[in-house]
């Protein structure tokens, strides 16, 4: 028997000895030990509060983080679209242009079929999505002025 | 094969926490305080708690889902206590926390984090774990029944082997016997263990 195995043995002895007692018996173990039972148990209650509020503000912050990112893209995404209506081009003659020069992947084309079954929200919703894929960026925006 | 586990999710964990019964919880109170005293740690039971909190809740410790909350939990316990009889950096937290503290118990710790070796350092934890045990045979040592108890336990057998084993199937002796161990260790602390 090692040592470190003899130390691990006894230290899982503790633990199922006191899982296995009855609740009795785990009162008269702790009033044994001189323990103030009622308070240390409020606090090993209100122990799990300062790790808890730490991992929800992490978890909040990476919320946030996200939400701007988000955001970012999605102002950025209206800029171009405005920028093309105060070019005066059409929305759906922007994206046959596009589907015609090859650049759209193959799912988006087949959505947009020829522009002319789909609503000028569909179009715009398509642009937004070849916006966030980088097929079309801000230069080509400002190019359309 | 290896068994695949799942484990509890930290909101997972947070909600059963939350619903954890008070006879639950006294048990992890007796856990902290067993292990505390046991090994003679320089901390308090809730700092030991706090620990395992703070592991599992940052995703450091994971319990399986299939485990008993609270056996989990006593688990992480139990893995903190050995890295503190173990580890030189906890020996390192431990010299913060004996500042204080007498210099015939300053002058055993120091002597933790002196090692640079690794080799050194593997000798020196496996001669700590040793010498944590072994204070332990020592503060039983006008009690038979108790020290037959311990090697059995040190031995790896089990509450139901030990029985039929080492006290020729006598439910009362063993108990007995394993109450005195355990109050015992309740007092190694506050007696402080013989060298």
């Amino acid at each position: 028997m090692s040592k470190s195995r003899a130390h691990e043995n006894l230290s899982n002895f503790i633990i199922d000895d006191i899982l296995l007692l009855s609740d009795a018996e785990i009162d008269s173990e702790l009033q044994s030990m001189g323990i103030n039972v009622e308070a240390e148990v409020s606090e090993f209650r209100q122990l799990v509060d300062a790790p808890s509020l730490e991992f929800r503000k992490a978890r909040l912050k990476i919320a946030k983080a996200h939400s701007q990112k988000g955001k970012a893209v999605e102002s950025k995404t209206s800029a171009i679209i405005d920028n093309f209506k105060a070019a005066g081009k059409d929305i759906r003659a922007v994206l046959t242009e596009l589907v015609f020069s090859g650049q759209v992947p193959a799912q988006i084309t087949v959505a947009f079929r020829d522009g002319k079954e789909i609503s000028d929200e569909e179009a715009e919703s398509i642009l937004e999505d070849l916006i966030s894929l980088g097929v079309v960026k801000d230069d080509e925006s400002d190019r359309s002025k | 094969m290896k068994k695949e586990y799942s484990y509890l999710s930290v909101d997972a964990f947070l909600k059963n926490y939350q619903l954890l019964k008070t006879d639950e919880i006294k048990r992890l109170i007796a856990v902290c305080h067993r292990f505390r005293d046991a090994y003679c740690l320089k901390l308090e039971p809730r700092d030991l708690m706090n620990e395992a909190l703070t592991r599992i809740i940052a995703g450091h410790r994971k319990i399986p889902e299939d485990v008993v909350l609270v056996a989990g939990i006593a688990h992480v316990i139990k893995s903190i206590a050995n890295d503190l009889v173990t580890s030189a950096s906890n020996k390192a937290w431990q010299l913060e926390v004996v500042t204080e503290e007498s210099d015939s118990v300053m002058s055993e710790i120091s002597v933790f984090s002196l090692s640079p070796e690794d080799e050194l350092l593997e000798a020196q934890e496996a001669a700590d774990v040793s010498e944590k045990v072994m204070a332990i045979f020592r503060f039983f040592e006008n009690d038979a029944d108790v020290l037959s108890l311990l090697r059995s336990i040190t031995d790896g057998l089990k509450a139901k082997d030990i029985v039929g084993s080492t006290f020729n199937g006598n439910q009362v002796k063993y108990d007995s016997t394993r109450k005195r161990l355990m109050r015992g260790i309740a007092r190694m602390k506050s007696e402080g263990a013989k060298k």
